[in-house]
């Protein structure tokens, strides 16, 4: 097995240093053919070079000085103030989850681009509900594939909410302290795709 | 008669599977939705027009691997195609899921394209 030559700090070190690049190719990859609103400067963004509320990253396992993002122009509902989020954990020689975190804007875009909706069509809970969790299981499934599986092996679990006392209300609360976080732009609100990780995990590898 | 049967626990990933297929431009007369592989089985028993199946692996109640395998042993599934669709692209799933009777395998995301290479032997 792959894991069993790897020491805790050689764990953390490929975690830190390439979870959260990894995690920006994987939002591309899914954004980009999966949510088809997006044009070619939303992959630009994606991509992570014009992303005007990128946070600073911190070491996983480490506590994070992360500071909510800034306030955008009028119109965004949530540059750092969300009120829903969906997360898939993985579990492996480091455990965590990958966690979408959302404004109720934000949530509606992603849901209705990946459905394809027209503006003026209904839009139940249980759609976004479901499109986001399909979003982040996309992200973490290839997340896995890239970067999980070279490490060992790794489970996913299903999406499914995230507890309402560590969705928000701003980046850098609760459990997400302990993770990394990036926060991507659409076009008039922004939404946090994460990388959390459960304290100390690193070192039971 | 020509159907698809798409098999996947997430109504949003059914339906964006429809819209590929009908972006892929292959002629099709239906496409069929089950949940898990168990409602599966049901369409399939009571439709024999279905020709290719595309499943997810992860599901509840039945999985992916586990319909295939049921399919290819204890069902007349010779003429009908199975394609994985899935985001476990891990080398060891591909083998598995070809190794119990699958005739394709197309990692989530995919393309319009990825999705008309895998079915188009079963459609012709």
């Amino acid at each position: 097995m792959v894991e069993s030559h790897l020491s805790a700090d050689a764990t953390r070190q490929l975690a830190a240093e390439e979870l959260v690049e990894v995690l920006k190719d994987c939002v591309r990859e899914v954004f980009v053919s999966m949510l088809f609103s997006f044009d070619d400067a939303d992959a630009a963004q994606l991509a992570g070079d014009a992303v005007p509320a990128a946070l600073p990253t911190n070491a996983i396992g480490e506590e994070s000085g992360s500071e909510p993002a800034a306030k955008q122009d009028p119109g965004d509902d949530s540059a750092g103030e969300f009120d829903c989020g969906i997360e898939v954990e993985f579990t492996g020689a480091v455990s965590g989850a990958v966690v979408l975190r959302a404004g109720r804007t934000a949530a509606e875009e992603i849901t209705r681009s990946m459905l394809m909706m027209e503006p003026d069509e209904v839009l139940e809970d249980e759609d976004v509900q479901d499109a986001l969790g399909e979003c982040v299981n996309l992200v973490a499934g290839t997340l896995k594939t890239r970067a999980l599986d070279p490490l060992g092996t790794f489970q996913l679990g299903v999406p499914g909410p995230l507890d309402p006392a560590n969705v928000g209300p701003t980046l850098g609360d609760g459990p997400s302290a302990t993770g990394r976080s990036q926060v991507y732009r659409l076009s008039k609100c922004s939404f946090a795709m994460e990388i959390w990780t459960d304290a100390g995990s690193a070192e039971g590898a | 008669m020509k159907k698809i049967l798409v098999v996947d626990d997430s109504s949003t990933m059914r339906k964006i599977i429809r819209r590929t297929l009908r972006q892929t431009g292959l002629s099709f007369d239906d496409v069929l939705e089950a949940e898990n592989g168990v409602e599966a089985l049901s369409v399939l028993a009571g439709d024999p027009a279905v020709r290719v199946v595309l499943s997810d692996i992860n599901m509840p109640e039945m999985n992916g691997i586990e319909l295939v395998t049921q399919l290819r042993t204890q069902h007349d599934s010779s003429a009908l195609g199975v394609v994985m669709v899935t985001t476990e692209g891990g080398e060891a799933m591909v083998q598995t899921a070809m190794d119990r009777g699958a005739n394709g395998y197309v990692t989530k995301p995919f393309t319009a394209d990825a999705i008309k290479d895998a079915l188009e032997a079963h459609l012709g």
